[in-house]
């Protein structure tokens, strides 16, 4: 186990690596010269040599690169074209927002569909099953920014419940930032809920059918006893798995419903950053969150060693 | 064969025939349209839902109902082309990577396993915010971020019959590495290739729809279902149908590119059907 977590957390370095190499070649991406699309072909020459200069772009390539990696490894992003703040600070200042949002609708995400899908696949091929699964594939489809529209024109503007836009820290206060949360949350969690109960349930079916559960069955032990200690435990792999693809969902989507809910988070950071053309902004935001997802997404493999040990031995 | 087993199943069934509608309307949106999509009537701005407007009027008086159809011909055409695309990159590349192994092997899957470490939605943004607003440019965002989707199955079959015997007295009668490539190892990996694409279409389309909400995608006026949405936004509480409509619109065509796909996987693979 020990030697599978060292070789997952090694794997690792590679991908960022090339993360990196991406992210910082996004800039070279802009059509014709970044510095006159940041400035406006009016800029002054002095004017367009200084930005150039400030980015780094009057460097070779792999200059450029070198300066921007050796600082990335110390921890420093650059600073924003706009206001000249150190964008590592900017991010910093902004991600445990965007971290609590996602927590926020990842647990009310689990909160909804294990149990669904655990209900479904005990009631396999009844009304119940029919409906939860009708209601999966519904859920599916629909975009979250369009249901946080469909949220706010229910729950603000006609029941007049929750606020309509904002954010309050929970840590500042946590009943009315719970308030604030509760939409946001909603809105990226129904997609979630939905592949998470749909998977819960046929992971649960495969394994409510193994001969250990039948043999327990027949033994006496009480079903829920079988269901929760045997057999969720096993169906838990699987679930994890859709999980961790969920992760880059949920942390994408939260971006979006920031912008729409005007949370101050590391979306409108971005959001912000693109309309001003602040170029290491947006790749700092775009680093940073996908570093978080990488982690995230190791995290969840570990977590699948633990339930299924098999894992780290396949890849011996 | 395939085709009995796939109208026996229901769930293909409703996802191919609003596959089908949907294929119709983008074609025909031109004749069907009751109104010019981008014709501004401003004596007519935020009039719900009529006789004569069926889905009311935005708030410049276009008709919603012309514009929703009119924008099923943007998303199909950015949904289909863009898994087009990035199925084809995919597909060589991870056929490339499995059969010859090796380093290139490495260099193809670190780079796709880089592409797939980046929150899809979080990468559109940041390649659309700096190649510019367009439809050629979602495409081409989407198709690179689809590439290791496809480029990792085919891979994987690529990888589990590079070694049977039947591949292997193949080459040994001379087969070219090319021929080796389509006739004995690509149609292994088509049955899940089929099921991810079409699922591919319905999130190049959620991705597309995003990125025009947040003004990232099609430039307006085109009639964009995103676009649409971000207008009715503005107008939430005066027009809700400015919102609810075209919000629709993405949701069906979304549903019947995922219930084709889930249906085509119970057809393909029936091992998998719970």
């Amino acid at each position: 186990m020990k030697k599978y977590v060292i070789r997952r957390l090694v794997s690792v370095i590679p991908v960022l690596w090339l993360v990196s190499v991406l992210v910082f070649g996004l800039i070279h991406l802009v059509p014709g010269d970044p510095v006159l699309v940041i400035l406006g072909t009016t800029a002054e020459k002095d004017q367009i040599e200084a930005m150039r200069h400030k980015l780094g772009l009057d460097r070779p390539i792999l200059v450029q690169y070198g300066t921007w990696i050796g600082n990335l490894l110390q921890g420093d992003l650059g600073h924003s074209i706009i206001s000249d703040e150190p964008v590592m600070e900017m991010i910093l200042r902004r991600m445990p927002v965007t971290l609590t949002v996602a927590a926020a609708a990842l647990l009310l995400s689990l909160s909804i569909s294990i149990p669904t899908g655990i209900l479904s696949a005990l009631r396999h091929n009844t009304y119940t099953d029919y409906v939860f699964m009708g209601l999966v594939i519904l859920a599916v489809s629909m975009p979250s920014f369009w249901l946080a529209l469909l949220f706010i024109l229910l729950f603000s503007v006609e029941l007049k419940l929750l606020p309509m836009m904002g954010y309050v820290s929970i840590f500042t206060d946590f009943w009315e930032g719970l308030r604030y949360l509760v939409l946001p949350a909603m809105s990226l969690a129904f997609i979630l809920a939905a592949l998470v109960a749909r998977m819960t349930r046929s992971s649960m079916l495969e394994v409510l059918r193994e001969d250990y559960i039948v043999t327990a069955l027949s033994k006496g032990t009480p079903r829920r006893f079988i269901v929760f200690k045997h057999a969720l435990k096993n169906a838990f792999a699987p679930i994890l798995t859709i999980i961790g693809f969920q992760i880059g969902f949920l942390l994408g989507g939260t971006v979006v419903i920031e912008d729409i809910y005007s949370i101050p988070g590391v979306g409108r950071l971005i959001f912000t950053a693109i309309t001003n053309r602040d170029y290491p902004v947006v790749q700092g935001c775009i680093l940073m969150v996908t570093i978080v997802y990488v982690f995230v997404n190791a995290a969840v493999d570990l977590a699948y060693a633990y339930f299924d040990p098999r894992v780290s031995f396949d890849k011996k | 064969m395939f085709a009995k087993r796939l109208f026996r199943n229901k769930l293909s069934l409703f996802g191919l025939a609003v596959v089908i509608i949907l294929v119709l309307v983008s074609f025909l949106a031109s004749y069907i349209q009751p109104y010019d999509p981008l014709k501004i009537s401003i004596s007519n701005r935020t009039q719900g839902p009529s006789k004569t407007h069926t889905f009311g009027t935005d708030h410049f008086g276009r008709d919603i109902y012309s514009r929703v159809l009119s924008g099923t011909k943007i998303s199909l055409t950015v949904g289909i082309v863009s898994v087009t695309l990035g199925a084809l990159i995919g597909i060589i590349l991870g056929a490339i990577g499995g059969y010859f192994g090796g380093w290139i092997d490495y260099a193809i899957t670190l780079v796709m396993d880089a592409i797939i470490s980046f929150p899809a939605v979080l990468l559109a943004i940041g390649l659309m915010s700096v190649m510019g607003l367009g439809v050629t440019n979602i495409i081409i965002a989407l198709g690179f971020i689809g590439i290791p989707h496809y480029g990792r199955i085919v891979r994987g079959a690529v990888l589990s019959i590079r070694e049977k015997e039947y591949v292997e007295a193949a080459r040994a009668s001379g087969s070219g590495h090319l021929k080796l490539l389509l006739i004995h190892v690509l149609p292994n990996a088509m049955a899940p290739l089929i099921v991810v694409t079409t699922i591919g279409v319905a999130n190049a389309i959620l991705i597309e729809a995003a990125l025009s909400f947040l003004g990232l995608g099609v430039p307006p006026p085109a009639p964009s279902w995103g676009n649409m949405l971000a207008d009715g936004r503005n107008f939430l509480i005066q027009a809700p149908w400015m919102t609810i409509f075209p919000g629709l619109a993405i949701s069906f065509t979304v549903l019947g590119f995922n219930t084709l796909g889930d249906g085509l996987r119970d057809v393909l693979d029936p091992k998998m059907k719970q």
